[in-house]
């Protein structure tokens, strides 16, 4: 079974680090991106399956990337999650409107990411929705 | 200093517009093309330092695009670096005895790609390139 690919954006190495491995050891294969622009690459040559998406990146934000995804024909309709520590009271409506699926600020809790995560999966995909990691039978 | 310009060379829009802008942000000029007619056009016009070439392109291929500018005096040094989805174990060999410096199979490592292309600048000033090993 083919493994969904989730790319995370973030400059935060340490967040990075600790959210690949939390995917991997759930079934997921991750790429990573601390930039804008490497995000970007990415998304137009891996086409993702999700992205995690941070909005305060050191060559851009996390807007531009969503501008810039949805008009690559490849990757337009990947769903977006964001993960920030901007306040959401301020930022979740913008992200929303922008194509986010969900906001997360930071710091989350892992449960809830995992299961929006899931969710947006199986949305985006509702026939596969049986080889997602927290519904796998095997 | 003078940026250096690279003319990206591919058909797939998604990862032209991709590299364009990964390679903007670091400081390099881009121009693009979609197929192996446009790149020898884009070439003479653009006159880039670098290029960035896939190897399936419509109206040619990407060793026609090479072979073309290697019989073109002005356009014959420009560096070149194949960044193909075709199978390396056949292409990379061909590629560098076409004249290519690297050969890349997509997805290409975003950072191995840079490392490749500041080689290239690294050799034309004549400080000693680093080896493939050490990029990856």
């Amino acid at each position: 079974m083919v493994k969904k690919n989730i790319l995370i954006v973030d400059d935060d190495k340490d967040l990075l680090l600790a959210l690949s491995v939390r995917l991997a050891s759930v079934g997921y294969d991750v790429s990573r991106a601390p930039d804008a622009a490497t995000a970007i690459l990415k998304a137009a040559q891996g086409k993702p399956d999700l992205i995690l998406l941070d909005l305060g990146l050191p060559d851009g934000n996390g807007f531009f990337v969503m501008d810039v995804v949805r008009q690559l024909s490849s990757a337009a309709n990947v769903p977006v999650i964001v993960i920030s520590a901007r306040p959401q009271d301020v930022y979740k409506e913008a992200a929303i409107l922008a194509g986010a699926k969900d906001y997360f600020q930071k710091p989350y809790r892992n449960d809830d990411l995992m299961t929006a995560i899931e969710r947006e999966l199986a949305a985006a995909m509702p026939d596969s929705a049986a080889s997602m990691p927290g519904l796998s039978d095997t | 200093m003078n940026k250096k310009k690279i003319l990206i060379v591919d058909d797939n829009e998604d990862l032209s517009k991709g590299l364009k802008i990964y390679l903007r942000s670091h400081n390099y000029l881009t121009v693009v093309a979609g197929d192996a007619v446009s790149a020898i056009s884009q070439a003479k016009k653009e006159k880039p330092d670098l290029i960035i070439l896939d190897l399936g392109l419509p109206a040619g291929d990407g060793y026609l695009v090479m072979d073309r500018l290697s019989n073109i005096d002005e356009l014959a040094t420009i560096p070149i670096i194949v960044v193909s989805a075709r199978d390396y174990k056949v292409h990379k060999e061909r590629s560098l005895n076409a004249g290519a410096k690297a050969f890349f199979q997509k997805p290409t490592d975003s950072v191995a790609l840079l490392a490749a292309i500041e080689n290239v600048w690294a050799e034309q000033s004549g400080l000693r390139p680093i080896t493939e090993e050490q990029i990856i």
